[in-house]
């Protein structure tokens, strides 16, 4: 639920204003308000933060929040298209057997609530232990947390795909890959798209703690705006905070804008059939 | 029944049982032995919820029986095979798929060259007459158009069989005919590559338009209750004294099946687990009234009565068995006939009619008076209505059992009964009622 409003969120009125209001005043006149009131103190907040954090910070500042900006966009897009890769069939596969999906369902959805980073000391000591890249295998528990909502939302697609449709494919002996491309695939996309908005969301999200672990005296940085924000936090650098939110905010709505919600609109408009 | 000789498709001992809520199996099909024969288009008719469809599944391998084997040109068919195509009720298009690859997508397990496969989907489209929309999907076309494509997709697989499970009964009356007639048109001109159909309808004149032969099926669970030959000479004509004969008679033979079974049903099962039509108080009571004014003076065919009221007969049907359950009329043979309850409730005023209906709701539905009873046994009046959904599951499908509690909920409230909270799923006592 949550997902599907990020997916299609716009800067709109809250449905809190009482419909009285708008029986006095012209809708688009309260749009314009709206939107006015949002503009002025956006403007405000961002004068207040440069007149504070600007004239520390200078150009080389910026270039370094953006190449750590670029390094997780990396690995998030590499992490779900892993995650794509293992979990849809699996999802699928799950899906399409309503007794298993009865069962397996729950349990995506507890591993979803449970705090993967109480699994993160584990992933130190193996990468301490076999003197892996931190760089590299600290990446997979970004998405720890997160990969289950690809999984569940999948297995909802499957679950909630026509019988009449699986009945087609079977007397038509459509199968193997055609079945995946022509079939499945298409009739669970809005479901994937909803997953693997949530999934990738989160995943920028678990990057600040999830780009530096400790465990005891060990220390692993593993690059990325995670890892930035973190340091900085933790040198209470509060105009550095600020870039480095600042730009992950602006890559996660650009992320949203630019490919997840014409992905969403585009899914639902293949899949409906009026 | 059952002869070998020219048959296609060959159903032996076909069994098929679901398993209830409670785990038990509940019967639908019982012992059905039938061949689609080489050339024919056989008709499977039977009233709603009767099997047919599951046969028509089961004649493809898209479901297997519970006991029982299908032959496919004499060897045992475990899958669908190449040489059968299913033409869906509800179409089954994939929506993102335009409508030359839903053909091409039929043809895909064939293994043809890609040429071939995209002449063959252009000439099945051509032929059913859908030239100029290949590049649209379903949802740019009409109900109509959605079915030709069903149709051309099943068609350019060349199979030797054509599975219909009630192709026309999701489009309007006038579609459906158009579609009706370009499919007979091809299947007399032999422009068609199919050798044999095999169709399930509930709608009789359809039946009798199309079919060489007839299989009809009782219902709970279905059996082969009838087999009729139809040699009337195509292109047939509805408006022919002959085809109106056959129609009657299979009318006939349709009723006499169902109120065999009403008056079975009370004998072989549990009274209460006794299937009610979905008939509403306000349509019964607008039969009654109908009937025994001029010019039926309380009796009339049902044919005649379905014509005149404009109305299917399939929607007739249970507001007729409702009356006959309630012994406010009899239903017999193809007629329908007032009792002295049903003239007497038509001369009386609402709060005389609510008095009669709960007598007879009482008296002739065990349902009702199970509920009354339990709603009194209980301390606080009420009862959840998964408690009668359970028991009625012993021995309805769940499709019958949600029928059944839906009609007693609404005759029950008229007859002010009881009362039912949908929204708490409860049936209570009435406040000021015994």
């Amino acid at each position: 639920m949550a997902t599907q409003a990020a997916a299609r969120a716009r800067l709109s009125l809250p449905s809190l204003i009482p419909a009285r209001l708008t029986r006095v005043l012209p809708p688009a006149l309260l749009d314009v308000g709206w939107y006015g009131l949002v503009l002025l103190a956006v403007a405000y907040l961002a004068w207040k933060l440069l007149q504070s954090a600007g004239a520390e910070l200078s150009w080389t500042d910026a270039s370094e929040a953006a190449r750590d900006g670029g390094i997780t966009l990396l690995r998030v897009a590499v992490l779900i298209v892993l995650a794509t890769l293992i979990w849809v069939p699996v999802g699928v596969a799950i899906g399409l057997r309503p007794r298993v999906a009865e069962k397996v369902q729950p349990v995506a959805q507890f591993l979803a609530a449970f705090p993967a980073n109480l699994l993160f000391p584990v992933a130190v000591y193996l990468i301490v232990r076999f003197q892996l890249s931190p760089v590299i295998w600290l990446s997979p528990l970004m998405i720890l947390g997160t990969q289950w909502y690809i999984l569940f939302n999948v297995i909802a697609g499957a679950s909630a795909f026509p019988t009449d449709f699986r009945e087609a494919a079977k007397a038509f002996r459509i199968g193997g890959w055609r079945w995946w491309r022509n079939v499945i695939l298409p009739g669970i996309f809005p479901y994937y798209v909803t997953g693997a908005i949530t999934a990738s969301g989160g995943a920028w999200n678990a990057s600040i703690v999830s780009e530096v672990v400790s465990w005891g005296p060990t220390r692993l940085n593993g690059l990325g705006l995670g890892a930035y924000i973190a340091q900085m936090t933790e040198a209470g650098d509060y105009p550095r905070i600020a870039l480095g939110i600042a730009t992950m905010s602006v890559l996660v709505v650009a992320m949203n804008r630019l490919l997840w919600r014409p992905l969403y609109a585009y899914a639902e408009r293949r899949t409906r059939l009026d | 029944m059952s002869d070998a000789k020219g048959a296609i498709i060959e159903l032996r001992k076909i069994c098929m049982a679901f398993a209830k809520r409670s785990g038990e199996l509940l019967a639908v099909l019982d012992d059905i032995n039938l061949s689609i024969h080489d050339g024919e288009i056989l008709g499977l008719l039977g009233r709603s919820g009767s099997g047919k469809s599951t046969l028509l599944r089961i004649a493809g391998a898209l479901i297997k029986p519970t006991s029982g084997e299908v032959l496919y040109r004499s060897k045992p068919l475990l899958e669908p095979a190449a040489g059968i195509a299913v033409v869906f009720q509800t179409f089954a298009l994939f929506p993102w798929l335009t409508v030359l690859e839903n053909v091409e997508a039929g043809l895909d397990a064939l293994g043809l060259p890609r040429d071939e496969s995209r002449q063959r989907a252009q000439d099945a489209n051509d032929l059913i007459g859908l030239d100029g929309f290949q590049s649209a999907y379903p949802r740019e076309l009409s109900g109509g158009m959605r079915q030709r494509v069903g149709f051309a997709r099943a068609i350019a697989t060349r199979p030797d069989v054509l599975l219909m499970d009630e192709p026309f009964s999701a489009l309007d009356v006038l579609t459906a005919e158009t579609l009706r007639t370009d499919f007979l048109d091809l299947w007399e001109e032999h422009q068609l590559p199919t050798k044999s159909v095999l169709m399930v309808t509930h709608n009789i004149e359809e039946a009798v338009l199309m079919c060489d032969r007839l299989i009809i099926l009782s219902s709970n669970p279905a059996r082969i209750a009838a087999e009729i030959p139809i040699t009337l000479a195509r292109p047939r004509n509805r408006l022919d004294e002959e085809f109106g004969n056959i129609v009657d008679n299979v009318y006939s033979v349709l009723t006499a099946r169902t109120v065999a079974s009403l008056g079975a049903f009370a004998q072989t099962h549990e009274a209460l687990a006794r299937p009610l039509p979905p008939a509403s108080v306000n349509r019964m009571s607008g039969l009654i009234e109908i009937l025994v004014a001029a010019p039926y003076g309380g009796q009339a065919e049902l044919d005649r009565l379905a014509s005149s009221l404009a109305l299917e007969i399939n929607d007739l049907f249970p507001i007729a068995e409702g009356l006959h359950i309630l012994e406010f009329a009899e239903l017999k043979d193809r007629a329908l006939k007032l009792t002295a309850a049903g003239r007497v409730f038509a001369n009386s005023d609402t709060d005389e009619r609510k008095r009669l209906f709960r007598e007879h709701l009482l008296r002739f539905v065990p349902l009702s008076a199970h509920i009354c009873r339990v709603l009194r046994e209980r301390k606080q009046g009420r009862a959840p209505r998964l408690r009668f959904e359970i028991e009625m599951e012993d021995h309805l499908s769940r499709r019958d059992s949600e029928r059944t509690l839906r009609a007693v909920i609404a005759w029950g409230r008229y007859a002010e009964l009881f009362a039912y909270d949908d929204k708490s799923r409860t049936f209570s006592v009435i406040a000021n009622a015994g």
